[in-house]
């Protein structure tokens, strides 16, 4: 009769077991978040037997930065009231015995309060007495963990484990489907990001080539008899000339960041005269344009490492940009500050500022902000000023509200430290 | 009277072009950079014809 109930009773528990993985994966199929994935797979676990509390170590994906950053997430499952005893510091613990056990990389760790004092759950507190800990594989190499606890010992038998494991397999399957969705949408992103730079580039310079042409023709054939015509175009043909060879410099500069064959020539120097000279050669085009440049600038600064003609480069685009964005009569105003380590210097604007959303994408190569007001521009050069800063040892940020202008700040560190060596 | 033509484009150098060449044709040539500009001297002016020049990217 016992053995009636117990082959009934495993019998029921076999049900349950599939019952609970055909739901699990028929939920996860039609997620495409790698988070959703995570908080999903938790509400089934959650329906374990006798598991209490479940957790989650994994890949970080959401910062590309850190790609091998690993966060846990412990979950008490069924809030405060199901597992009352749990303190914090279980948590935690459960959370070191996770990394404990990816760090081993074994396949699978399965730990009794009572039967294994001396392992590593003796830093778990009493109250989690059964310990499992199954890694997430992925073609052969551990990604992560699935973990789960319980206040009773010696309850995870083998059944448990191995549902558990074919739960931690299919967010595995379910994890991994979300990537390669991830990563082909970011290469279509920069595919299109790619096409939209040609178009763009393409523009660019034909532009200022059809004013240098036109004009030329012009003089040519004599259609412009008057000296002081004949200055003006001439000036004209210049200044677009140059505007070309800036574009073909932006052009470089970004395959040579391409390639890594960037590089940049620091030497100590009093940067007063190079921070001057840039706001100057804006006087007369932000005269042009009733635009007033004020000068927030101490009179003495420290000599610090730099690449003089870089940093004339990301202030002449920081100060274009804000000449560009402003309204006609408005005012740029151009502050540097000497702070702890490091110089800071702030150029702003009261133009017509940048949307919230893009906010985050503005320093990226390529990226243009759609429809701002006709003004034109290629896309390359905040990504290549944040380039030249990082390559200082400096940081660049933006601050904008739309309809009411822009700060784009830039730090230098004042030592040597942090920057690349001199080249 | 000399016929009056608004163009209207946002690139100062070929707007300046534009204008010098219908000026040499004996046009009078009245000028904006932008739309809401261009609005404005349409409205104050009496024009013979507005060129406005859209920004066309291929």
């Amino acid at each position: 009769m016992a053995q009636l109930d117990q082959v009934s009773t495993q019998k029921e528990e076999m049900l349950d077991s599939s019952s609970l993985l055909y739901e699990l994966s028929r939920d996860l199929v039609s997620i495409l978040d790698g988070y959703q994935v995570v908080s999903v797979a938790l509400s089934y676990l959650a329906k374990v037997p006798d598991c209490q509390v479940a957790g989650f170590l994994v890949e970080d994906n959401a910062h590309p930065e850190q790609p091998w950053r690993f966060t846990v997430r412990i979950y008490r499952l069924g809030g405060e009231s199901l597992v009352p005893q749990l303190t914090q510091r279980t948590i935690d613990a459960m959370q070191t015995v996770s990394e404990h056990v990816f760090q081993l990389n074994k396949v699978s760790i399965i730990i009794d309060g009572e039967r294994q004092p001396d392992t590593a759950l003796s830093q778990v507190n009493r109250e989690l007495r059964s310990f499992a800990s199954l890694p997430l594989i992925m073609r052969q190499q551990v990604i992560g963990m699935v973990s789960i606890g319980s206040g009773e010992k010696g309850i995870f038998n083998e059944g448990v484990v191995r549902l558990v494991s074919t739960i931690a397999n299919q967010i595995m399957i379910a994890i991994s489907n979300c990537r390669y969705i991830e990563q082909v949408a970011a290469a279509r992103q920069a595919e299109r990001l790619k096409s939209e730079f040609i178009s763009n580039i393409s523009h660019e310079l034909r532009t200022p080539l059809h004013s240098i042409r036109g004009f030329t023709k012009l003089m040519l054939q004599g259609k412009v008899p008057d000296p002081e015509t004949q200055k003006e175009f001439l000036t004209i043909i210049d200044n677009q000339s140059e505007h070309l060879g800036k574009l073909i410099d932006n052009l470089l500069d970004v395959s040579r960041l391409e390639s890594g064959r960037f590089q940049i020539q620091k030497r100590y120097m009093s940067i007063k005269n190079t921070i001057h000279d840039a706001v100057e050669s804006f006087y007369s085009l932000a005269s042009e344009q009733g635009i007033v440049i004020n000068e927030d600038i101490p009179a003495t600064l420290p000599e610090i490492g730099v690449d003089g003609e870089r940093l004339r480069q990301v202030m002449v685009n920081l100060l274009s940009n804000a000449i560009k964005f402003s309204n006609d009569g408005g005012s740029v105003t151009v502050k540097v500050e000497v702070k702890d380590s490091e110089l800071m210097m702030q150029v702003t604007d009261h133009g017509i500022g940048i949307p919230e959303e893009v906010m985050p994408r503005l320093f990226e190569r390529f990226f243009r902000v759609k429809d701002s007001a006709g003004v034109g521009g290629a896309g390359l050069g905040l990504y290549i000023s944040k380039q030249i800063i990082e390559a200082h040892g400096g940081r660049i940020w933006a601050e904008s509200k739309a309809g009411e202008g822009s700060t784009f700040s830039f730090t230098l560190p004042l030592n040597q430290a942090g920057g690349d060596s001199y080249g | 009277m000399d016929k009056r033509i608004l163009v209207i484009e946002d690139d100062p150098s070929a707007l300046r072009f534009i204008q010098y060449t219908l000026q040499q044709e004996g046009y009078r040539v009245l000028t904006a950079t932008n739309g809401l500009a261009g609005i404005r001297k349409a409205q104050n002016e009496e024009l013979d014809l507005i060129v406005l020049i859209s920004c066309c990217r291929v």
